[in-house]
């Protein structure tokens, strides 16, 4: 019998993500030992700094440019970031804050994510969008208007999660979150 | 557009054979023979039909009448005019004919012709007609019962015996075991040659593949791909209007861009379900943000504008975990941007794919055998509903279903699923889809780095031969046969949407969903109900399929079927009532969910009873679809329990019925809920089972909204749970505190 059990196949099954059919290779192979995985959730201390909503704020880790990034140093890659560790002097207890390009890892997931720096807004209906943006010194990325749909990005450097709670508490919004890039959803 | 069809009479027209005399009657005047000649036709298309005249005449002006086809000297008998040939089927009016090739070859018939006493025979040449190789094996496209290069019987039996080292009996017994004797079944398509026979192939539609990628220079694919309008969403991409990927393991999106759209009639590959529809390609998969996420659903900036005919997104992703996630207001609107603002207010289609969760919860393997109870009872695991984006009014959630026209092993079930498309299984013991994959054999899923990586490329040769380098209709690699999930039904559904709006560009997206819920095929009508006892009652936890009070007939597993693009196409021709305004109801309730105290309606463990409450619906609505939003709560239920977790979730049942006295399931139970209701952006709802969470039903379709909704909610259980082979829970413990449904509303939509 000639065959090897390759991690990554199970692997490519997970990431490819038409339905897997490996069943049959494994009973074949007679691999019973398939991997479990940890439920993400289970590794966040509950007290634990740095949350927003589902997200834990990884201050150990930033996001920078691809193009910049100390590929010897780098640990994942999103879009065109690379997360990368903070020097070895960092306070990372002074960087428990979510700005633009700080690294989050989703809860549910397990997966790392990049704060945009942007928040996303569905106005509510017969509000001014510009009153939004004066009262916050906010400017519009994108927007759907028709539909009250607004990607809207502070003009100067905020601690993000501050300000969405104050934008939310404004009265002029439905909803309001952070823009975080990451693998929300797979192929199915 | 197709050229017109050519015809050439044979060089040397051939007078034919009989000249009678015949007896004329008291006048005594003489009959001549009808003259009839070869006719040779050079240029036809498969699945099309293809005029043309039989070259006869006669002298006297006798009415003229085809009485015979003969193929290989055999007399062929006709069918209401239709003569079934070898290649295609002949129909013959009069003196003209269409002729449909079904299959690849030159087809050589000899012609009678009458005149009603005397007769005359040539020959009727069909040179092979314009095709696509692969074509032949897409059986959900044209069902012939094919294989579609699975069940490779003798080789799998080879290397079960040579590489397993089983004996001859062991493999027979083996394949037995696991081959569906009744997979292939002719017939069960999308009826998509029908479509073609009317002349439509998708001509003036556009769509958009919002995945992973899709490889614009694709052979099959790169004379559909509309230049410069693709989108590489990855910030700082060196193309940003090139999305190819460069996965060495298979691009998903360029699988699914030719389901939808590989180019027809060009001698390559196989056939998108729309032909001739164009085709826009958005990597948000590997950029996945909110801003992307608009960006895909066509805002400005965009690249998309909102006058141009674009027709149909196709999304084959989604979430899969086992929990309810709770509505997401920003999502719902982002999707009605599509839905109303594109193609000049009259809408975009975004087909959904519904999940491949009827087996397992995604990828938690955490969760342990927590689907266990639902495989026992043949229910799905997750439920499509659990995730906010198919339980707007806006997508179209669409489920997968396999070559005998059954539900697969995959595809999760819900009130949510609108539609059902065909994607089969693996393509190795049963078929999957025939589509392109990125070319050459260095990536992609048939390539050497994925047979590499599959670590055993004796089984795959023998159980996946077509993506095993080297196979002979498969020379370069560039073309897949084992493509399947809702990620295959959903672009298949989008393609019968892009026909539909060819053949009628002044649908509504509403409208285009109104024709398909009119002519989707009903498949696997005896789908059985599965009911549980529950205490000393029982509750339904699958009904089969149910026929609403407005006539239509819908199943959590397969919607309102499988879409039937001869008929949809059929239907939008002549589809001249549009339907009035959409209008959607405020939301109506009670408890929490009205901004009222919540209610305490308790749900007794194990009863069949449950908690009943009742909502008033006073518009006068007819149903396009109903949401109902709960807040369910039961303490026991913590993102953090351990080492066990309570079985309020899984034991979770919940129906509706409507003032017409229709009902759906929207809540199974048995389902697979092992962590508290959450929200992405404000995190886990400790101790809700449901919170803020919106299950959409489109069973009420057509239905009067106004009346008594009435709304049972039920715990089906009252015992645990053990499940293996788990890191956490270790177990599911039946509950002890009573489930709460502390809040229901019900909005409507419709017109």
């Amino acid at each position: 019998m000639k065959y090897k059990v390759s991690i990554l196949a199970t692997t490519l099954c997970l990431v490819m993500n038409t339905a897997c059919a490996q069943d049959l290779k494994s009973e074949l192979q007679q691999n019973t030992q398939s991997r479990v995985m940890e439920k993400p959730s289970m590794a966040v201390d509950a007290n634990q700094a740095g949350k927003y909503g589902m997200y834990q704020l990884q201050p150990d880790l930033i996001a920078v440019p691809q193009s910049l990034a100390d590929r010897s140093n780098s640990r994942k890659d999103i879009g065109n970031m690379t997360l990368v560790s903070r020097a070895a002097n960092t306070d990372v207890d002074k960087m428990m804050e979510f700005r633009r390009n700080s690294v989050v890892r989703n809860n549910m997931t397990g997966e790392m994510g990049v704060v945009t720096g942007n928040i996303s807004v569905l106005a509510k209906p017969g509000t001014s969008i510009n009153n939004l943006l004066q009262q916050f010194d906010l400017k519009i990325v994108r927007s759907a208007s028709s539909t009250g749909v607004y990607i809207v990005q502070p003009v100067n450097d905020a601690e993000l999660v501050t300000l969405l709670e104050q934008i939310k508490a404004s009265g002029m919004v439905s909803t309001a979150r952070l823009d975080i890039m990451e693998t929300k959803y797979t192929n199915q | 557009m197709l050229n017109t069809n050519k015809y050439r009479l044979s060089g040397v027209a051939i007078a034919v054979a009989l000249s009678v005399t015949a007896c004329g009657g008291s006048s005594g005047e003489s009959n001549t023979a009808p003259v009839a000649q070869n006719v040779a036709v050079e240029t036809t298309y498969s699945w099309k039909n293809n005029q043309g005249n039989f070259s006869v005449s006669d002298v006297d002006n006798d009415t003229l009448i085809i009485t015979a086809i003969s193929e290989n000297g055999t007399a062929i008998q006709p069918s209401q005019g239709v003569y079934t040939l070898q290649n295609g089927l002949l129909s013959v009016q009069g003196t003209g004919f269409s002729f449909l090739p079904l299959k690849d070859g030159a087809t050589n018939v000899n012609y009678t012709v009458s005149d009603g006493t005397a007769t005359a025979t040539a020959s009727l040449s069909i040179a092979p007609a314009a095709s696509d190789p692969l074509a032949y094996q897409q059986w959900h496209l044209n069902n012939t019962g094919q294989k579609a290069y699975s069940l490779n019987v003798d080789g799998i039996k080879a290397f079960l015996i040579n590489d397993v080292g089983f004996t001859e009996a062991q493999a027979d017994a083996w394949i037995a075991a696991r081959v569906d004797p009744n997979i292939l079944v002719a017939g069960q398509d999308m009826n998509v040659v029908r479509a073609f026979q009317q002349n439509v192939t998708g001509t003036g539609s556009i769509a958009v593949v919002v995945d992973s990628g899709m490889e614009l220079a694709h052979e099959d694919l790169a004379g559909n791909v509309l230049p410069n309008r693709s989108l590489n969403m990855v910030p700082g991409a060196l193309n940003v209007t090139d999305p190819t990927s460069t996965s060495l393991y298979g691009d998903h999106g360029t699988s699914v861009a030719g389901l939808i759209a590989a180019e027809g009639w060009n001698g390559m590959g196989g056939r998108g379900v729309a032909p001739h529809a164009k085709l826009i390609g958005m990597n948000y998969l590997n950029a996945q943000s909110d801003l992307n996420g608009a960006l895909s659903h066509g805002i400005p900036g965009s690249g998309i504008t909102e006058s141009e005919p674009l027709t149909v997104f196709n999304r084959s992703y989604g979430i899969s975990y086992p929990a309810v996630i709770s509505y997401d207001l920003f999502e719902e609107a982002v999707q009605s941007y599509s839905a109303m603002a594109l193609r000049s207010g009259l809408g975009a289609v975004n087909t959904k794919s519904s999940g491949n969760s009827f087996l397992s919860p995604g990828n938690n393997s955490w969760a342990g055998g927590i689907c266990n109870p639902a495989r026992a009872l043949g229910l799905t695991c997750l439920n499509g509903n659990f995730e906010p984006s198919q339980n707007t009014p806006f997508y179209f959630s669409i489920a997968a279903v396999n070559s005998n026209g059954k539900h697969t092993s995959y595809s999760t079930a819900g009130a949510n699923v609108l539609f059902s498309a065909p994607a089969g299984e693996y393509g190795d013991l049963a078929p999957a889809m025939v589509t392109t994959d990125q070319m050459t054999c260095l990536r992609g899923y048939s390539s050497f780095p994925s047979v590499d990586a599959g670590g055993w490329p004796e089984y795959d040769a023998a159980f996946t031969p077509f993506n095993y380098p080297g196979h002979p209709e498969n020379p370069s690699c560039n073309y897949t046969s084992t493509f399947n999930g809702t990620s295959s039904a959903a672009p298949n559904a989008a393609g019968v949407i892009a026909l539909v709006h060819s053949a009628n560009p002044s649908l509504s997206y509403r409208e285009i969903k109104d024709i398909l819920v009119r002519t989707s095929t009903k498949v696997d009508p005896q789908n059985a109900a599965v009911v549980l006892p529950v205490g000393d009652g029982e509750f339904t936890a699958h009904p089969g399929w149910v026929e609403n009070a407005a006539g239509y007939s819908h199943n959590n597993l397969y919607g309102f079927g499988r879409v039937n693009a001869g008929d949809a196409v059929a239907l939008a021709r002549i589809y001249s009532n549009p339907l009035p305004m959409q209008v959607f109801s405020d939301w109506t309730g009670v408890g929490s969910q009205a901004g009222e105290a919540p209610l305490t309606a308790t749900v007794a463990d194990n009863n069949a009873d449950g908690a009943v409450q009742t909502i008033e619906i006073a518009d006068e609505i007819t149903v396009e679809g109903v949401q109902f939003a709960f807040d369910v709560a039961n303490a026991e239920l913590r993102s953090d329990s351990f080492p066990s977790q309570t079985t309020a979730g899984i034991d979770l049942a919940i129906e509706v019925t409507s003032p017409s006295g229709t009902t759906s399931v929207l809540l199974s139970s048995k389902q697979a809920i092992a962590d508290p209701s959450f929200d992405f952006a404000t995190g886990y709802n400790e101790g809700y089972i449901l919170k803020d969470s919106v299950f959409l039903s489109n069973a009420f379709y057509g239905e009067s909204a106004k009346g008594t909704w009435t709304i049972r909610v039920v715990d089906t259980n009252g015992s645990d749970y053990p499940v293996t082979n788990s890191i956490w829970p270790l177990g599911y413990v039946n509950n002890v505190q009573d489930t709460v449904l502390e809040g229901v509303a019900i909005r409507v939509f419709g017109h």
